[in-house]
């Protein structure tokens, strides 16, 4: 390693100090020594230390808590899946040695202690134990990643297949989750071997490709309202062959097992059980099961959704028409998995609502399988899902003054945080809480029954429960809201396996007898991180400053860049430690090395709708995954932007080349790009330029008795005519502006800083260019064109609107060129303002 | 003084705990330690007070302090008082047992103040 690392630390237990300060001594200052001269001295300094002490050297006899007795907690803590533990002890009786071992002590050193037997152990131990958890560490961050840049690049994908569909992105998380759920309780029903959560997990992650192909059915046919022609129709069921092309085009390893799956997928999602499907009409069971699963999806959630030729069907419409069989034939068996999950289907399709949810639970289990995969034995497993959240409650819980709390079913603790625990007024462990006395001063029975009703009545779809109770502190009665969410194991028949939880003082609420009304707690980390991805307008997440802090400080460890921005004064915004917003000199921009604001700032739009937005950049070689999202702190509006990057090395796990970059930036440059004239397309204008603010001015140009060109010289002719215009307008803008092709012989200049002196001069430099334009095979053709042209502060479309004017100002008088520059104040009410304006 | 003279008089072995610990600096700087143990005070408070299974712990670690140190005799009495006490409870010859013990220890004791000259 190159770093220079700090010491490792090691703790001693021994009662003699001298027999500490021995060890120490014979350690020699290779390492940091922690001592405890009991076992109740050594579980304190293991609590504060678990994470980066790397070997605890433990005596047998001590008073207080003996050395087999922190064994046993360590094993109750599972602490002892993490810190290796060496006896040292001059009991050599048998049955001690046998039972430190049992309890998963590591290894023994017996006395008279020797220099050479202590240093050599000690070192060894903490090695192996070090690599363990290096390797994995490793592993976890690799799969973790992996999986993560597979859901970037599926995001991506079926992002740019939805862009152009019109249909909302929630379309394909349904698919997934829908997926999901049906793939699992087939497996619960056959109970067969042959498919694996990790099957489950690649199918509905290849599901969100399923309609890839729909890129290149043309838009009319896509969008259109209304029934298609027998005609159009055929050309829409191209779209699953074109998908499988698409994937088998790209530059990746065919044998990737999810490129496999989505294939099939993309292929055979149309195809039905009898047989009468499209592409191929393969029939039963020669449809493979991953096709058939989202072919019922797709039809579920084409039913419930609502589309441009369609309004959505209620759940039990879409099942009715589903088994009457309007939809096609399906396996008997998927229909009846959909009947069985059909209670809970609609409620998770709500509940889920949320665009890409990164549900860390779901991913972590799937860690945890991973390693199991790795064949990493139970008793080396060191960063099982129980450590990991243990560490991830520990860490949230830390930095708050709030209450928390943490059961574990297998090692029936109760934990409390330190604020918790100095609340109440009890230990921060409790071993079989029910049983304990210490509880019940807190919380009467019947307090304590009806929070385990809520807690057994969650189940695995809805695992967060919500429920006001009064509890004791300092024997006065205060009100809290407890927020819970169940934990479950990942095995077939879920069970739970613990409760995760908060506390919150809702006083106010209850003490003045106000009562009925009521107000919005504060929301817990989870529906905090639920809420950012909140839908609907309405939905958006208001936390106070505090909160956020701690907000930012959990998806900082999840994403590349987290960060708070203030679009309207272009600047991010950083939180101190008491939770007050301050914005930064830093300008939002500058992340992308840019010196002005971003063509598409997604910010700005988030933070005037409410909602919540994704978009790509694209920066020289790399593509940034970027989420706005409007948050409230403190009653102030900001976005909450995550920002990921994505590079050809993360893509696909590191099998991505950088074609795919390529592919992709080429097929981003081909839905803006004009395919006839090669400037923008009204698209371009439509999603990235209508909205812009401050962009100086203008222009609309349009080109004088096109038609008769056409009507005279034919189409190919009119072609030619306006790729030589439009290279001829190209040719005297800057780089820096916009030219737009608007429709038919139309063009829109967007330039951008320009002084309002020099826009005349462009114009007419346009116009005698264009003037000038010659075409070889038809050199008796001229071609002359009308601009109208807007200079003035606002929107885009409002300077577009007043240049479109201009324009036919400027043909109905023949003038060639109109120029107006609107004052600050007169976009506000410029319809019957003409007289302020400037008119050249 | 010599360090080995030390050993001999206070009854223990002089090469197995240099072969253990190294260097004499270290044996040194350990024995003086000892002189500042509160151990054998402890052992002594316990008994006076009848605390038979908080005596036997701190026998135990008596014990285990003369191993680590290579004070045999102190050792062996301290070892056969700890398991006298293991049961918890007051032994018969717990006087004799004692008393050997605080005889080893005297002689450490005084072999070691010699040796550090306080």
């Amino acid at each position: 390693m190159l770093k220079v690392r700090p010491k490792l630390k090691v703790l001693i237990v021994d009662d003699s100090e001298l027999n500490r300060e021995m060890l120490g001594s014979m350690l020699g200052n290779e390492y940091e020594i922690l001592e405890a001269e009991n076992g109740a001295q050594a579980v304190e300094i293991l609590r504060e230390h678990i994470s980066d002490l790397s070997l605890i050297l433990l005596d047998v006899q001590m008073p207080q808590m003996d050395g087999l007795e922190v064994l046993i907690h360590m094993n109750q803590s599972h602490w002892i899946d993490s810190i290796p533990v060496v006896m040292i002890s001059s009991e050599t009786a048998p049955k001690f040695i046998e039972r430190a071992y049992d309890l998963g002590a590591t290894d023994y050193i017996a006395r008279p202690y020797n220099t050479m037997i202590v240093r050599r152990r000690v070192a060894n131990v903490i090695l192996s134990f070090a690599k363990q958890r290096q390797l994995m560490e490793i592993i976890t961050q690799q799969i973790s990643k992996k999986e993560k840049d597979n859901r970037l690049m599926l995001s991506i994908l079926s992002h740019i297949v939805e862009f152009r569909n019109g249909e909302s992105g929630l379309h394909v998380l349904h698919i997934n989750i829908i997926t999901e759920l049906l793939l699992r309780q087939l497996m619960l029903k056959t109970d067969c071997n042959k498919m694996t959560y990790e099957d489950i997990t690649m199918i509905s992650m290849a599901s969100a490709l399923h309609d890839i192909g729909k890129i290149a059915i043309p838009e009319e046919i896509l969008n259109k309202p209304g029934r298609l022609t027998a005609e159009e129709f055929q050309i829409m069921q191209g779209h699953s062959m074109a998908g499988a092309e698409i994937l088998m085009d790209l530059p990746i390893d065919r044998n990737e097992p999810l490129l496999k799956t989505a294939y099939e997928i993309c292929r055979w999602h149309h195809e039905r059980y009898d047989g009468s499907g499209y592409p191929d009409g393969l029939k039963g069971d020669a449809i493979p099961l991953s096709a058939q699963v989202v072919a019922l999806a797709d039809v579920y959630d084409a039913l419930t959704s609502e589309r441009c030729y369609k309004p959505a069907y209620s759940h039990d419409t879409a099942m009715k028409m589903i088994f009457d069989g309007q939809c096609g034939v399906f396996h008997p068996l998927l229909l009846e998995c959909l009947r069985d999950i059909g209670d809970t289907l609609a409620q998770e399709l709500l509940a889920q609502n949320t665009l890409e949810t990164e549900n860390a639970p779901k991913e972590t289990s799937h860690i945890t399988e991973q390693l199991q995969r790795y064949g990493l034995g139970a008793t080396e497993r060191l960063l099982q899902q129980r450590s990991y959240e243990q560490q991830r409650f520990r860490f949230l819980s830390d930095k708050t003054e709030e209450i928390f709390f943490n059961y574990s079913v297998e090692s029936s603790i109760l934990s409390f945080n330190k604020y918790g625990a100095e609340r109440f007024n009890i230990e921060s462990d409790l071993f079989h809480p029910l049983e304990n006395e210490k509880l019940p001063k807190c919380a009467d029975s019947n307090i304590l029954d009806h929070i385990l009703e809520k807690v057994r009545t969650a189940t695995p779809l809805q695992p967060d429960f919500q429920v006001d109770v009064p509890l004791a502190v300092n024997q006065e009665i205060h009100w809290f809201r407890c927020l819970g969410h169940v934990i479950w194991t990942n095995e077939n028949r879920k069970r739970h396996a613990g409760v995760l939880g908060k506390l919150i003082n809702i006083d106010e609420k209850y003490i003045p007898a106000t009562n009925s009304s009521v107000a919005a707690a504060k929301p817990s980390i989870e529906s905090l991180i639920n809420g950012i991805h909140a839908k609907k307008e309405t939905d958006y997440c208001s936390i106070s400053g505090i909160e956020a802090r701690i907000l930012l400080q959990y998806l900082k460890t999840v994403f590349d860049v987290v960060r708070l921005v203030d679009a309207s004064q272009n600047c991010q915004v950083d939180i101190n430690e008491s939770g007050a917003p301050q914005c930064s000199d830093f300008h939002c921009y500058g992340i992308w090395n840019k010196d002005e604001r971003c063509e598409n700032c997604i910010s700005a739009k988030c933070m005037s709708n409410k909602g919540s937005l994704t978009k790509f950049e694209f920066i020289d070689q790399n593509i940034y995954h970027v989420r706005a999202t409007y948050v409230e702190v403190d009653g102030y509006p900001y976005s909450l932007e995550i920002i990921d990057q994505i590079t050809e090395k993360t893509l696909l796990g590191g099998h991505g080349k950088d074609e795919i970059i390529k592919y992709i930036t080429a097929y981003n440059h081909k839905l803006y790009v004009d395919i006839l004239t090669g400037t923008y397309n009204r698209r371009y204008y439509e999603e990235q330029l209508r909205d812009m603010y401050h962009i100086s001015a203008v222009a609309m140009l349009d080109m004088d008795h096109f038609k008769s060109i056409n009507d005279t010289y034919g189409h190919p002719a009119g072609d030619r005519a306006l790729r030589q215009v439009a290279v001829a307008i190209k040719n005297c803008v800057r780089k820096a502006d916009y030219v737009v092709r608007f429709g038919g012989d139309e063009f829109l200049i967007v330039f951008r800083e320009i002084p309002f002196h020099m826009l005349p001069k462009k114009l007419e430099a346009i116009r005698s260019c264009v003037k000038n334009v010659i075409l070889p095979d038809y050199p008796q053709l001229q071609f002359s064109i009308s601009i109208g042209g807007v200079y003035g502060p606002g929107k885009t479309s409002d300077l577009m609107n007043a240049a479109d004017t201009l324009l036919y100002q400027a043909k109905r008088e023949k003038a060639g060129v109109r120029i107006e520059c609107l004052a600050s104040d007169s976009l506000m009410n410029r319809k019957g303002n003409e007289n302020e304006n400037e008119t050249i | 003084m010599s360090l080995k003279e030390c050993y001999v008089k206070l009854g223990g072995d002089y090469e197995e705990v240099l072969a253990r610990l190294f260097s004499e600096d270290m044996v040194r700087r350990f024995l003086k330690k000892f002189l500042s143990d509160g151990t054998y005070r402890l052992l002594l408070e316990k008994l006076s007070s009848e605390d038979y299974p908080e005596a036997f712990r701190a026998a135990h670690t008596l014990k285990g302090v003369c191993e680590n140190l290579g004070l045999s005799d102190l050792c062996k009495s301290s070892s056969m008082l700890t398991e006298a006490l293991r049961a918890g409870e007051r032994p018969e010859n717990l006087d004799v047992l004692i008393a050997q013990v605080c005889t080893n220890y005297e002689q450490a004791v005084s072999a070691i103040q010699m040796l550090t000259g306080c």
